[in-house]
């Protein structure tokens, strides 16, 4: 049983941005943390994992189990056994579940890649589809943005809402893009209408990327891009259908990860 | 020289060189070096001497040039090895799977041409392994890039066209095929100066069938629940097909199937895997070594051996018969997605079903549109049968490494049904 063990697990995700630590005992979270990755896999997912014992008030020795997955994976070797971060994304938002219903379609945004993973009826993974070569349905791509129109990226999202006039950007490459919103700028347009049309054109590439495995209800949004709120309501717009974000999005996979620790005891 | 078989005018007639492009030692010294390593995948199966087998070929065949014997090289499989082995000249298949031979290509040929094509010709360029050995190289038009291909190869080689029509069709084989089939002996008679007498080409065929008895007789231990042999070994073996002395390699296979036989499977927890598409050759193992983390290939419906597969069927044994005979197996079963309305489906559904497959991975080799247009009518088909299907999309740089297994390692998982999957 997922939630009635004293087993103490621990779910590291080495993205290639940021690595994710969950620390889960009991089916509760007792210890999360986050850290940059940058060149070192195996230093990051150290860190955090040092961060989220000490929240979690445990050491290390408690660990009855600990799961590495996302791309620097193998490079984690005190874990105990490596899987992959689909694998982990659907344990996870199978097991936190939605307010509207059964989970059909996750879709993943993080910090350099994308992802989009149908599940069947039992709440498996059916098929997936995943964008690892194009920054531009991406979180770089917001990055990038933001750093142009010298803004924080948390401002983003919210700003994007106030938009009553989105301009639809044509390039579909991050560089490009970044030209056209220069020149928007010279042209003197309304800051929140660009930035509500950056989040239509991501938004745009997340359809199209879920669509390639089929967007089935309850759409479920998770990874450090679905903090965006601005994002999640260029998704429903676009899909006429509510998009559900769960609470602390970025450590979904992470959570996964540890999930699977517990059925490995 | 470049001209097409069958017709009398030669083609290209003005000038135009390509650049002086020097051996690179280094380059040959490491492929050889990872052939030995690689080689060590036999030798676990008890049969020896697989390290040295190229080096020591390479060797031979440089003594039989010396000694008035002409090499015949070829890209894919059109061509009835069985003419040229008749004819006195060697047969040899330059398709490469070298990545470094890339870069020399590129020089002269664009970016986004197929990695195999450009592998294949920087190989003979640069006088890589045996690869520059051919007295002449026959070309089948079986996809743009070939064909163009044929103009860069001619600057320094001889080289033969064959026009492959579009249709795999009985009265497309007889009007525009078994023609030329016919010429293609006659142009290799005039090669080896030495006609071919009716004896000989019966010898020839009969020796060929002995190489596709002991293929199938190998590819049905790989049906068994625990087969004795991956992927990673079979075509190892398999691939030294592409350059070795025929009767050597039967009677090598041969040993090999005695050893396998007995052999207690090592293979049996993993999912048993079916990888189509675009041909793998070596040393370009990178997808099938992934896919081998995880899961058996326990069979391979490419273009790298499917010849291998199908027999001469002669039933006529005169020499009209047997040319006859030979030309209908290089072309009536040919897989290869340049013909229309491919019947390749039918194999894969029937594969399926002999070799027990739990999955099916689909090589993409990049900027190949045949097999890329070809991916959609085999999803259809491998939907509606419910086999799990994954695609993936690459060439032979070792960048995308890291993609590939994260993608193979999470199909694997939902076949197996591991963390709570199916």
């Amino acid at each position: 049983m997922l939630t009635n063990n004293n087993f103490i697990t621990a779910g590291i995700d080495v993205g290639s941005v940021a690595t994710k630590v969950v620390i889960l005992k009991n089916g509760k979270i007792v210890g999360k943390s986050l850290t940059l990755t940058k060149a070192d896999p195996f230093h990051a997912a150290t860190f955090a994992l040092k961060k989220a014992l000490k929240e979690a008030r445990l050491h290390k020795n408690n660990i009855n189990f600990i799961v590495a997955t996302g791309y620097g994976r193998r490079a984690i070797e005190f874990a105990n056994e490596t899987v992959t971060e689909i694998i982990c994304n659907a344990k996870a938002a199978n097991f936190l579940g939605s307010p509207f219903g059964k989970i059909g379609t996750i879709i993943d945004l993080g910090g350099q890649d994308s992802k989009a993973i149908l599940l069947d009826n039992d709440g498996k993974v059916e098929r997936f589809v995943m964008n690892d070569k194009c920054s531009a349905g991406t979180g770089r791509f917001l990055e990038v943005m933001a750093r142009t129109l010298e803004l924080k990226l948390d401002e983003f999202g919210k700003l994007s809402l106030k938009s009553k006039n989105p301009i639809k950007i044509n390039s579909t490459c991050t560089i490009f893009a970044e030209t056209e919103i220069i020149s928007l700028i010279a042209q003197k347009k309304k800051v929140e209408d660009m930035i509500a049309g950056l989040h239509f054109s991501i938004a745009e590439k997340l359809v199209n990327l879920a669509s390639q495995i089929g967007i089935k209800d309850v759409i479920f949004f998770d990874g450090g891009g679905a903090k965006n709120v601005g994002i999640k309501v260029a998704l429903e717009k676009m899909l006429g259908k509510k998009v559900y974000v769960p609470p602390f999005p970025e450590y979904v996979v992470a959570l996964g990860a540890a999930l699977i620790g517990v059925e490995k005891c | 020289m470049l001209k097409i078989v069958g017709e009398k005018e030669e083609i290209e007639k003005f000038e135009w060189n390509l650049p002086k492009i020097f051996p690179d030692k280094k380059v040959e010294k490491k492929i050889l070096k990872l052939w030995e390593l690689d080689s060590k995948e036999i030798e676990k199966i008890g049969v020896k001497g697989y390290g040295k087998i190229i080096s020591k070929r390479i060797k031979e065949i440089r003594k039989m040039k010396e000694n008035g014997k002409k090499v015949v090289g070829y890209l894919c499989n059109f061509i009835p090895e069985e003419l040229i082995y008749a004819s006195n000249c060697i047969p040899l298949r330059v398709c490469c799977g070298i990545y470094e031979s890339i870069n020399v290509a590129e020089k002269i040929l664009p970016m986004d041409v197929c990695p195999l094509i450009k592998s294949s010709f920087g190989s003979t360029l640069s006088k890589l392994l045996w690869f520059d050995l051919c007295d002449v190289i026959i070309l089948p038009t079986s996809c743009d890039g070939k064909k163009k291909l044929a103009e860069f190869f001619s600057k320094f080689k001889d080289v033969w066209i064959l026009h492959l029509p579009n249709l795999k069709t009985e009265d497309e084989f007889n009007r525009n095929f078994l023609p030329l089939i016919k010429v293609l002996k006659e142009d290799l008679e005039k090669l080896s100066k030495k006609r071919i007498s009716r004896d000989e080409l019966e010898k020839s065929i009969k020796l060929f069938h002995k190489r596709t008895e002991v293929f199938r007789k190998l590819n049905e231990l790989r049906k068994k629940n625990q087969p004795p042999i991956n992927g990673i070994g079979f075509n190892l073996i398999l691939f030294t097909s592409f350059f070795e002395d025929v009767e050597r390699w039967i009677k090598n296979i041969n040993l090999l199937y005695k050893k396998l036989e007995r052999k207690d499977s090592k293979f049996s927890e993993y999912p048993k895997v079916m990888l189509i598409g675009s041909p793998i050759i070596w040393p370009n193992f990178k997808l099938l070594k992934i896919v081998e983390e995880f899961a058996v290939v326990v069979n391979e419906t490419m273009c790298s051996f499917e010849h291998l597969y199908t027999p001469v069927e002669v039933d006529d044994w005169s020499y009209e018969g047997m040319i006859r005979a030979l030309a209908r197996k290089y072309f009536l079963p040919s897989i290869c997605p340049c013909f229309l309305g491919n019947d390749i489906v039918d194999r894969i559904l029937q594969r399926i079903e002999d070799y027990k497959i739990d999955g099916i991975i689909y090589h993409q080799l990049k900027n190949c549109l045949l097999f890329d247009m070809e991916y959609y009518k085999i999803k259809f088909v491998l939907e509606k049968k419910g086999t799990p299907l994954l695609r993936i999309q690459t060439d032979y740089a070792k960048e995308d490494v890291e993609q590939i297994r994260t993608r193979v390692e999470t199909f694997i998982n939902i076949i197996k049904g591991k963390y709570g999957n199916k």
